[in-house]
C-alpha cells in the first residue's frame, strides 16, 4: 500500500494571476507519470496538500473538474505571514511541487441527480465550487441535471476570480449566472450587494432543489438562513468547511469539530450535520 | 484468555532479558536519577521491574517525539524525493505497565487503519513484542479502575507477566508472536496447575474491584450535551497551556507536520504537538476556531472521553495518572471526570 505521506511530483504548466490585488493565483499542475493523473481519482468538492519542498504542505480545493483529463488545478490566496501560499506564489512554471491526496468527501453529486442545482460562491472560496460547475456544464453531464443558478460575489469587481470562464457561462442558456459586488466601480452593471440579498432577491425555487454554498465565513453564515427562508431544508443545504490541517488522512488530531475530522468526514458537510456539531469552527 | 502459563524466578528475569537480546533490541524501563523510563538496554540487569511507572509513556517507542517521513532534494525546477524506509528490526517491549499497553492497542485504532494505513507506526507495531508487567502496587494518582480496566488488564499486550508469592513470576501467552517469545526462550520451569491457577487468581483479584467505572457512553453523550455550558468556565483559568498532560499522555497522539531544508536539500518530519497551544488551529487568515485555554482545555477533554467514544468506542484515557502528576498547576483529570459525573447543569 502507498505511503499516504509521500506526494506525487507534479510540474506546474501554467500560472494565471486571478485577481486585481495579485494575491490570488490558479496553478495549472501536470503529472509527471500520466497514469498517475488516473489513479489520482477524485470528484469535485475534494481536496488535496500541495507542498513546495521545504516549506510546506496546505490543503487546497481541487479547482478542475475530474472531467479535465489532463490537468489539475488549484486557486490559491497568498497570505502575508502565510509561508506554503506564499511559497506557492513565488513558484515558475516548470518548477516541480508536490500533490498528495484526492482527500475528503465531495459534493453529492448523487444527490443532486435531477434536481434544480443552486450554487452559492464568494470570494477565492469559489474553487470547488468551480470544480462543480465545470462538472455539471460537461456535454455527458449536463442533462442529468436541472436548472443551475450560480450566485458569485465579492467585495470589488477586481476580486472576483475566474472572470473570464464565468462570461463563457452567462452566455450560455442552460446556467443561470448572477454576479454581485459591495463595491461597484463605473464599469459595473450587475448586482450589488452581499451575497445573500441578491440571494432572496434572485429567490430561486427549492422545490426539488439543492443548494452548495461556499465563501468567505460570513458570507456562508447569512446564506444558510437566506435560502432556509426560500424553503431549503438544512439537509438540501451543503456547505464546504475548513479547518487547519497537516496530515489530511485523520491521524494527526488537528482538524477536529467535535468527533468529525475535516479532513476526512468531511469537508462538504450539510447544514442538517453541521447543526448537529458543537459550534467551534 | 491465557492458554499457556510459564513460571520464571526474579533472578532469570534478567537471564531472559540476556537470552532475548541475542535477537531483538530490548526496550525496558531503566532508571534514570530519580525516575524511570523506557530506553534499549544491553543486559538485562539494567531493567526495572519495580518502577510503579515510567516518567514517559511507551508511545515514543511506536510514534517517535519526532521521526523523518521522506528526505527530498530539490535541483532547479526538479524534485528528488527519498522515500527508503528506515530500518525497523524485531524488538521487544519489557515491562510495559497493562495501562500502557492499552494504551497501544487505543492508538492502533488511529493508525493501522485500512485505508491510509500508517506504515511507519504499523511497521514498529508488527515488529515489536510487548510484555507487561501487571502492576502489584499502585500510585496515589493510579485510576485505571475507573476506566474499566485493572492493574493485569490483558489489551495489547503479547505477554502478561504477574509476580507470584515468593519471588516468582507467572508469564501468561495471550497472542501468537507472545507464543513465540516464550517458545524461543530457555525458561527453566514449566508451571505447575497450581501456578496456573495462582495466574487466574491473580488476575481475577485485579479485576475485582469496589471501584465503580465510568460509564463512558454516557459520558460521551454528557459532554456532548454540556459542550456550552458553565462547567468549563473553572478549569483553564490556571492552566499555563505549557502541553505537558498532553506530551506524557499515553494516547495522545495528535501532531505536526513540518520542512526542515538546508541548501535544497531536507526532510519533511512529523513532531508531536498539542491542542493544548494557541497555535494548533489558528488559521493562515488569522481565524482561529479555539483561540482561549478555556476551549483548550475542554477540547482534551472532549477528545479523550466524547469524541473517541464516537469514533473508536473507547475513551482515550487508561488512567495511567502521568497528567495528574506532572501538570504544573494541578489540573487533575480524576476531579474534572467527577464533577462531570455529578454535573447537572446543561
Ligand atoms: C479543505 C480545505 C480547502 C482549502 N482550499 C483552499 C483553496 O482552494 N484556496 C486557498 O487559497 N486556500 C484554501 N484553503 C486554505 C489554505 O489551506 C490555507 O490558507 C493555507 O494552508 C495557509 O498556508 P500557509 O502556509 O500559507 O499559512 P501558515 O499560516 O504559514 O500556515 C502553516 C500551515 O498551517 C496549515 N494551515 C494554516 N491555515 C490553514 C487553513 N486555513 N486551512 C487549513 N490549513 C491551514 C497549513 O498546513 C499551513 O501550511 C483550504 C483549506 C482547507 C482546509
Ligand atoms: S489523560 Fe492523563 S491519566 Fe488519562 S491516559 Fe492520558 S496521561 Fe494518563
Ligand atoms: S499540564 Fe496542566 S498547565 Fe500544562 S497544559 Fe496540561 S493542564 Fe495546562
Ligand atoms: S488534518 Fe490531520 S486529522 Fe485532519
Amino acid at each position: 500500500m502507498a505511503d499516504p505521506y509521500l506526494p506525487y511530483t507534479v510540474t506546474i504548466r501554467k500560472i494565471t494571476i486571478e485577481n486585481a490585488a495579485k494575491d490570488i493565483k490558479t496553478f495549472e499542475l501536470v503529472f509527471a507519470d500520466p497514469a498517475q493523473r488516473q489513479q489520482f481519482d477524485f470528484m469535485p468538492g475534494q481536496f488535496a496538500q500541495l507542498s513546495v519542498f521545504g516549506a510546506g504542505e496546505s490543503p487546497i480545493g481541487i479547482a478542475s473538474s475530474p472531467l479535465d483529463a489532463n490537468h489539475i488545478s488549484f486557486t490559491v490566496k497568498k497570505y502575508p505571514t502565510g509561508v506554503v501560499t506564499t511559497a506557492l506564489h513565488n513558484c515558475q512554471p516548470h518548477q516541480t511541487i508536490g500533490l498528495r491526496g484526492p482527500f475528503g468527501n465531495h459534493y453529492p453529486l448523487l444527490d443532486m441527480l435531477g434536481k434544480d442545482i443552486v450554487i452559492v460562491g464568494g470570494g477565492f472560496a469559489v474553487t470547488t465550487l468551480r470544480a462543480t460547475i465545470r462538472y455539471l456544464l460537461h456535454e455527458s453531464k449536463r442533462s442529468d441535471f436541472g436548472k443551475i443558478t450560480f450566485f458569485y460575489g465579492a467585495r470589488t469587481p477586481g476580486e472576483l476570480v475566474y472572470r473570464e470562464e464565468i462570461s463563457t457561462w452567462a452566455a450560455r442558456s442552460d446556467i443561470e449566472v448572477h454576479l454581485t459586488v459591495d463595491h461597484p466601480d463605473e464599469s459595473w452593471t450587475q448586482h450589488t450587494g452581499v451575497v445573500p440579498a441578491v440571494v432572496t432577491k434572485i429567490a430561486p425555487a427549492s422545490s426539488n432543489s439543492i443548494a452548495l454554498v461556499c465563501g468567505p465565513p460570513i458570507m456562508v453564515k447569512y446564506s444558510i438562513p437566506a435560502l432556509k427562508d426560500l424553503g431549503f431544508a438544512p439537509e438540501r443545504i451543503i456547505t464546504s468547511l475548513e479547518m487547519r490541517m497537516k496530515c489530511g488522512i485523520g491521524k494527526c488530531g488537528r482538524c477536529n469539530i467535535g468527533s468529525k475530522y475535516v479532513c476526512i468526514d468531511g469537508p462538504v458537510f450539510s447544514v442538517a450535520e453541521l447543526e448537529r456539531l458543537p459550534q467551534e469552527f | 484468555m491465557s492458554n499457556e502459563i510459564r513460571i520464571i524466578s526474579r533472578e532469570d528475569l534478567p537471564k531472559w532479558l540476556d537470552q532475548m537480546l541475542g535477537t531483538f533490541t530490548v526496550v525496558a524501563p531503566t532508571r534514570q536519577d530519580d525516575y524511570t523510563n523506557f530506553g534499549v538496554i544491553t543486559s538485562g540487569n539494567q531493567a526495572d521491574f519495580d518502577a510503579v511507572n515510567t516518567r514517559m509513556s511507551p508511545k515514543q517507542i511506536f510514534f517517535p517525539k519526532t521521526e523523518r517521513l521522506f528526505g527530498f532534494a530539490t535541483d532547479r525546477q526538479q524534485v528528488k524525493l527519498d522515500d527508503t524506509p528506515q530500518q525497523i528490526t524485531p524488538q521487544v517491549l519489557f515491562g510495559v505497565r497493562p495501562c500502557d499497553a492499552r494504551s497501544i492497542a487505543m492508538l492502533d485504532k488511529v493508525f493501522d487503519t485500512d485505508v491510509y494505513r500508517d506504515q511507519q507506526y504499523v511497521s514498529r507495531r508488527k515488529a515489536t513484542t510487548i510484555v507487561s508487567l501487571a502492576c502489584k502496587q499502585l500510585a496515589p494518582s493510579c485510576f485505571c479502575t475507573r476506566l474499566g480496566s485493572n492493574p493485569a488488564d490483558m489489551a495489547g499486550s503479547d505477554l502478561l507477566i504477574i509476580e507470584l508469592p515468593e519471588d516468582r513470576f507467572a508469564i501468561g501467552t495471550l497472542t501468537p508472536k507472545g507464543a513465540d517469545l516464550l517458545t524461543a526462550a530457555d525458561l527453566p520451569a514449566q508451571a505447575t496447575a497450581q501456578d496456573a491457577q495462582a495466574f487466574d487468581k491473580a488476575v481475577r483479584i485485579a479485576q475485582d474491584t469496589t471501584v465503580k467505572p465510568i460509564d463512558s457512553d454516557k459520558l460521551a453523550a454528557k459532554l456532548a450535551r454540556i459542550f456550552d455550558s458553565a462547567f468549563w468556565d473553572r478549569w483553564h483559568d490556571r492552566c499555563l497551556g505549557c502541553g505537558t498532560c498532553t506530551y506524557l499522555c499515553p494516547t495522545c497522539h495528535c501532531f505536526d507536520i513540518a520542512d526542515e531544508a538546508k541548501n535544497n536539500t531536507g526532510q519533511r518530519v512529523r513532531n508531536w504537538d498539542s491542542c493544548m497551544f494557541d497555535l494548533f488551529t489558528l488559521h493562515a487568515s488569522g481565524h482561529n476556531p479555539r483561540p482561549s485555554q478555556r476551549q483548550h482545555l475542554r477540547q482534551r477533554v472532549m477528545h479523550k472521553f466524547s469524541y473517541t467514544v464516537d469514533r473508536y468506542g473507547q475513551a482515550f484515557c487508561v488512567g495511567c495518572g502521568r497528567c495528574v502528576n506532572r501538570c504544573p498547576v494541578n489540573i487533575d483529570i480524576r476531579e474534572i471526570l467527577d464533577e462531570l459525573e455529578d454535573y447537572q447543569g446543561g
